[in-house]
């Protein structure tokens, strides 16, 4: 009833906050989990073919509603189309490229991100302290904008290497200090 | 138009500098203007070129931050260009046209530099204008637009026409010092040749010589002009050796005459001094004669006898003073002479004169008498001495070719002749 009620109050947000014109923090964010794939290089044997998608993983509740659908809809990356895919789980193996953890999953992730160590997985977090439980990538809001942290300790461990440019405009974000 | 004469009257040498310098100015400065109008075209393109590059670069690092909605971290890239001077501002717009960053020289601080852009900027033509679509993949997500202010450029221009231009004085002060020790070789000719010209000239000394410098056309001219001279001396010379020749030909005749004339001087004096000599040597005996007639003459004589001493008395006083006529001429000739005047009884002469012809005419059977005209002046008169020898040729005279009939002499109505005359026919007469 409670979630109900919420999801109601979040739709009605959605409705007021997405009038024409407007944009909402999910569309954003949908818009820059896609663009995160410009600015990020997996290990070479992640993808086997020339034309493999891009697969983008939601684990827990979506948030975007059809937002981050509608944004990768055929937009290509090179040759490389985007999929998005909901997942009950962590996966084991490399079949997630970009893995958005919803906040309300953080507690299974700080769990199960041992089990991304090294699938070259860019795990994208919405949580403060996302980043201290081995996330590559957290979004922040600052002054009702869309900001991101980076782990560079995170990626190196999924063998990814992340842009400069992306990294110019990220905090990096130190474990030692995270965690409160 | 205007200065055309002046340079016409210009010297040679004078002349050849302007030559030289006008070529070589004219040659630098179309060689500097070529130079400054490459440097111009070539700093506008390095301008264009870098400004480019500039964008492109821009525009690749500034990508991220306008996909990712960062118009701090666009800021941030944009205000790297301070250290471009040359940039006056630099605007990143989104998709939607919006001012996503802004970058002004000027106002490096100003949150958005769009108000400032527009305002108090150099005039158009010293800015450089350039657009860039910023791209994701295929996809253009904003543009980035520069201005860049060409006053590098123009202040590099600035710098290297200052350098050209030192250059051209340089070179031009270059050619000038060439051009006036190169010029010599032709003007130094020309004027040493005007010089010995007007030295021959002035001074008539057409023994003075150009000298060759070179076997080049002025060297020819130079031959030509020694020629010329050579054929005048030469001439002069002949001239000289002719009027020497005259000269000598002149005095010699000169010297030739004055021998003559001394000759016959001498000769006319010798002849005069022989007859005044003779003279004097004729007068003694004379005197001798004629005084012991007159001693004879108070002896005892018979008529006979004194009528034949008088005729001897009166004919060696004829022969005296014929004989001092003889001196008298040869008085005339050493311009010694004088008149003297002296009684003479005409009649009385020419009784005289009557007896002593009148015996050569009996004895060729003719009447020898004398009359006196009416026109004869009184007797006795005085009449200068040595006319007394004229009536005696007359009648002598007329003696030789009045053989028969009568002679007759007297003096015609005229009267005696003037001084003039009767000096003039004394000398007639010692001619005759």
């Amino acid at each position: 009833m409670l979630t109900r009620l919420r999801f109601a109050i979040a739709l009605g947000a959605t409705c007021i906050l997405g009038l024409p014109g407007q944009i909402n923090e999910y569309q954003v964010k949908a818009f820059f989990l896609y663009n995160f794939a410009r600015y990020v290089e997996w290990p070479p044997e992640t993808f086997k073919a020339a034309n493999d998608p891009i697969v983008i993983c939601i684990f827990g509740r979506n948030p975007f509603g059809g937002a981050l659908e509608q944004a990768v809809a055929g937009k290509l990356l090179g040759a490389r189309p985007f999929v998005v895919r909901m997942i009950p789980d962590i996966p084991t193996d490399s079949s997630c490229h970009i893995l958005f953890v919803n906040s309300s999953e953080r507690r299974r992730f700080r769990s199960l991100s041992g089990r991304l160590k090294g699938s070259a997985v860019l795990s994208v977090g919405e949580t403060p302290g996302f980043t201290a439980d081995g996330g590559v990538i957290n979004f922040k809001l600052e002054d009702g904008k869309v900001r991101f942290e980076i782990d560079l300790e995170a990626a190196g461990r999924e063998h990814l290497r992340i842009s400069s440019k992306l990294l110019s405009l990220a905090q990096i974000a130190k474990e030692s200090e995270d965690g409160k | 138009m205007k200065a055309m004469p002046q340079y016409r009257n210009l010297p040679v040498k004078l002349k050849l500098h302007l030559i030289v310098m006008g070529t070589v100015c004219t040659a630098l400065l179309l060689a500097c203007a070529a130079v400054l109008v490459d440097d111009d075209v070539v700093l506008h393109a390095t301008a264009k070129n870098d400004l480019g590059i500039l964008a492109e670069i821009l525009a690749s690092n500034s990508a991220a931050a306008l996909t990712f909605d960062d118009p701090k971290a666009a800021r941030e890239l944009l205000a790297g260009l301070k250290t471009r001077r040359s940039i006056e501002s630099a605007v990143i717009y989104s998709a939607s046209g919006k001012v996503f960053a802004a970058y002004s020289r000027e106002h490096p601080q100003r949150e958005s530099a769009l108000s400032s852009v527009g305002n108090k900027r150099p005039a158009d033509g010293s800015l450089l204008k350039l657009s860039k679509p910023i791209m994701v993949g295929d996809q253009s997500i904003g543009s980035i637009h520069f201005e860049s202010d060409l006053g590098e450029v123009h202040a590099q221009l600035r710098q290297s026409a200052g350098v050209i231009l030192a250059i051209l004085l340089a070179a031009a002060l270059l050619a000038m010092g060439l051009a006036s020790r190169l010029q010599r070789a032709i003007s130094e000719p020309i004027r040493h040749l005007s010089e010995t010209a007007r030295h021959v000239s002035i001074q008539n000394d057409y023994r003075a010589r150009a000298a060759k410098l070179a076997d080049d056309d002025l060297g020819q001219l130079t031959d030509t002009f020694n020629g010329m001279l050579a054929e005048i001396e030469r001439r002069d010379e002949q001239l000289l050796e002719h009027q020497n020749l005259l000269e000598q030909e002149v005095s010699n005749r000169t010297a030739e005459l004055v021998c003559a004339r001394d000759s016959a001087e001498a000769a006319s004096r010798a002849k005069s001094e022989f007859l005044a000599n003779m003279s004097h040597e004729i007068r003694t005996p004379m005197n001798g004669i004629i005084g012991m007639t007159e001693l004879a003459l108070d002896t005892e004589l018979n008529e006979e006898q004194r009528d034949y001493l008088n005729t001897v008395r009166t004919s060696g006083e004829s022969l005296l003073t014929i004989i001092n006529d003889i001196l008298d001429f040869s008085k005339i000739e050493a311009g010694k002479f004088t008149l003297d005047y002296s009684e003479f009884d005409l009649d009385r002469c020419l009784q005289e004169i009557m007896r002593m012809m009148a015996v050569p005419a009996h004895e060729k059977g003719l009447e020898l008498r004398w009359a006196r005209g009416p026109g004869h002046p009184p007797s006795p008169r005085p009449l200068r001495r040595p006319l007394r020898a004229a009536p005696p040729g007359c009648p002598h005279a007329g003696h030789g070719w009045l053989r028969a009939g009568r002679a007759y002499s007297g003096g015609s109505g005229t009267g005696w002749p003037s001084n003039h005359d009767a000096q003039f026919d004394g000398h007639r007469l010692h001619q005759a």
